[in-house]
């Protein structure tokens, strides 16, 4: 039996006040063979934790005589090894999430069976096991200004993704990952993955965005033989298969809202519903979400339920674009070159000069996923041994132009305080090409003094298209 | 807040009393505890049940908002394990009008409903224990003490006792 006081066993201290609760869990727990010490206040659960020193602290947040938060602090000060499991009943979810961002390791939420219990144990137990033997994964106590593999780029916002990316990794959090398209968000994801004790377990992806509404539903949870026409065939579902791993799921907030609110519950219980079956059945997965639009502004305008934000974005990663990591771009470009004309056969070793400084001005509107293209593209056209700009797509050159006169036009203009065109694009980073348009389209209203038909007039669309956008976009404030 | 619809009132008369709870949730949570920890589950459930009970009723005597919400919220925590579905919806429904100020005029039905809720659970309870006694047991013979204390308690700690007469473990009501 492992021991509450036994450093190789690890041992677990259980602090609930409510003792048929305290009793159900701790059953729970000597039944699958674990030694537990209980208590029902926290200045008693604080002292046994002081007087035994276990690895895993179960802690109800709701204690009679303290905050279960404050309490895990002064857990986490007196040994920051320990893995604590915050238990909450439904009303705490922000308490949980502000827990998960203050070192807890894992959050139940009541009423939780026995699998989910002894699963979230069973992880804190090893990841206090590796933190106390210096056994932790290579990726979590490495040289922190390392990528974790397949990062490439050691520019500072890259670090700050790095740290977080490390930090999550002894824990359960759901990740939310936002930024631009191609800025590698399933990257991070994966790298979330790799580094965390689930790194055995499945990664499994699903571009939410990417498969029609009516068939998203049977992707995530599933679907019995017979349930739909065309159902053949009994089929998991993305978060049965990622059971004991990963589940990644990208573009979320495209997701339909009806199944938003399935997936709602699924991240609450932790148990799906394949279509067609009468009986839940219980997973353990860890989520991490993504979206390249601001969610935010997805839950203002309605297109995303504000439950299912918080309930994921316990721990959110921005992805930088491109434009903004300074040399990473020539850091991905070396890395991505030597391996490109490798599996080509053609002999590239470097950038010309005039290339390496163009890379870095370019705006990359594309992120990195734009620039593997473009690597991809002289790297099959052309037989090297220097990248030169003839050698660059057309596209990308005119980019370049842009860039220039943006640059050039702030320069000759000499109006103090007229935006550059970087400087404007640089103020729509990150939003939506619908909400782009709007501003687009409000800001010509404006110029034009609130009349409709000049801004038509300049931006040469006809009135009643801006006249009927308009109205949708006070239809959707309504 | 949780629909009303959700929350039925329990039934009078002569109609078979309304189990308040998943039976089979119970006897799998009273197999889990067989043994040392089981052996008093079914009485420890009650004593909960009536010690929260009281403190809603002093919560509701004294209009003391903050600490109905915190009765409230270790109700629907106990009794979502319980798979008492009625009775966390009821208690969701209070907790969720503590929270909002609004709701001072709802609170007084709810926490009406929410003690009826919790009286059939007892109730309930109640009725599982005799059959209990009779023989015809969930965990075995019946290990509670001569002073009401479920047996087998080692290892448990809880806080003190709010006074003598109390069956089962009990902790402190803090308000």
């Amino acid at each position: 039996m492992k021991d509450a006081t036994d450093p190789e066993g690890g041992g677990l201290l259980l602090i609930e006040d409510t003792p048929s609760l305290q009793m159900i869990y701790a059953g729970l727990l000597r039944k699958a063979g674990h030694s537990v010490h209980c208590e029902a206040t926290a200045s008693k659960g604080l002292a046994a934790f002081h007087a035994l020193r276990p690895s895993v602290v179960l802690l109800d947040l709701m204690l009679p005589d303290r905050d279960g938060l404050q309490v895990m602090a002064d857990i986490l000060h007196a040994a920051p090894a320990t893995s604590v499991i915050v238990i909450t009943a439904n009303g705490s979810i922000n308490k949980a999430v502000e827990a998960m961002r203050a070192g807890a390791h894992e959050f139940l939420v009541k009423p939780f069976d026995e699998p989910r219990l002894l699963a979230a144990v069973t992880n804190a137990l090893g990841a206090s096991a590796d933190m106390g033997n210096g056994t932790r994964r290579s990726d979590a106590d490495a040289d922190t200004t390392r990528p974790p593999p397949p990062f490439i780029g050691t520019s500072e916002p890259m670090q700050a993704v790095y740290r977080t990316i490390r930090s999550v990794a002894r824990s359960m959090a759901t990740v939310f990952i936002t930024g631009e398209s191609g800025t590698g968000k399933e990257i991070c994801a994966e790298a979330v993955h790799q580094i965390s004790n689930r790194a055995r377990g499945p990664f499994i992806a699903l571009n939410c965005g990417a498969i029609p509404v009516d068939l998203l539903e049977s992707e995530v949870f599933g679907h019995l033989k017979g349930s739909f026409t065309g159902a053949i065939s009994d089929k998991p579902g993305a978060a049965a298969a990622a059971d004991g791993g990963t589940l990644f799921l990208d573009e979320i907030c495209e997701m339909d809202l009806n199944l938003q609110t399935k997936l709602l519950r699924f991240l609450q219980t932790s148990t799906i519903v394949p279509v067609g079956a009468t009986h839940p059945r219980k997973v353990n997965v860890r989520i991490v979400c993504a979206t390249n639009r601001d969610p935010r502004e997805a839950v203002r305008r309605g297109h995303f339920r504000e439950d299912l934000y918080y309930r994921p974005h316990v721990v959110p990663i921005h992805m930088p674009p491109l434009r903004t990591r300074g040399a990473d771009v020539l850091e991905i470009t070396d890395s991505l070159l030597s391996k490109m004309a490798s599996e080509e056969g053609h002999d590239f070793h470097g950038l010309h000069p005039r290339v390496r400084e163009l890379f870095l001005r370019l705006p990359w509107p594309g992120n990195v996923r734009q620039l593997i293209n473009v690597l991809r593209n002289v790297v099959v056209l052309n037989r090297g041994p220097l990248v030169t700009p003839d050698m660059l797509p057309r596209d990308l050159l005119a980019e370049a132009h842009v860039s220039e006169l943006g640059d050039h036009g702030s320069v000759a203009a000499g109006t103090a305080g007229a935006p550059s065109l970087d400087a404007a694009l640089r103020a729509l980073e990150g939003k939506p090409l619908a909400e782009i348009e709007r501003l687009v389209v409000m800001a010509a209203i404006e110029r034009n003094g609130g009349s409709i038909p000049r801004a038509a007039r300049e931006l040469a669309v006809s009135p009643s298209t801006l006249y009927r956008k308009r109205d949708s976009w006070d239809a959707q404030e309504r | 807040m949780n629909s009303l619809s959700l929350i039925s009132a329990p039934r009078s008369g002569s109609e078979t009393p309304r189990q308040p709870f998943d039976s089979a949730t119970l006897d799998s949570l009273v197999a889990l505890c067989s043994g040392v920890e089981g052996a008093g589950l079914l009485a420890q459930l009650r004593a909960d049940f009536e010690r929260l009970e009281a403190g809603v009723r002093r919560c509701a005597t004294d209009r003391d908002v903050v600490a109905l919400a915190a009765r409230s919220h270790e109700i629907k925590g106990l009794a979502a394990t319980l798979g008492a579905g009625p009775l966390t919806a009821c208690a969701t429904a209070v907790q969720d009008a503590c929270d909002h100020a609004h709701a001072a005029a709802l609170m007084g039905d709810l926490t009406e409903l929410l003690l009826a809720e919790i009286g059939a659970v007892i109730a309930a309870l109640k009725r599982l224990e005799g059959h209990d006694a009779a023989g015809q047991d969930h965990m075995g013979p019946d290990m509670t003490g001569p002073d009401g204390r479920a047996g087998g308690q080692e290892g448990l700690h809880t806080p003190d006792r709010a006074g003598p007469g109390r069956s089962g473990l009990e902790k402190t009501e803090y308000s």
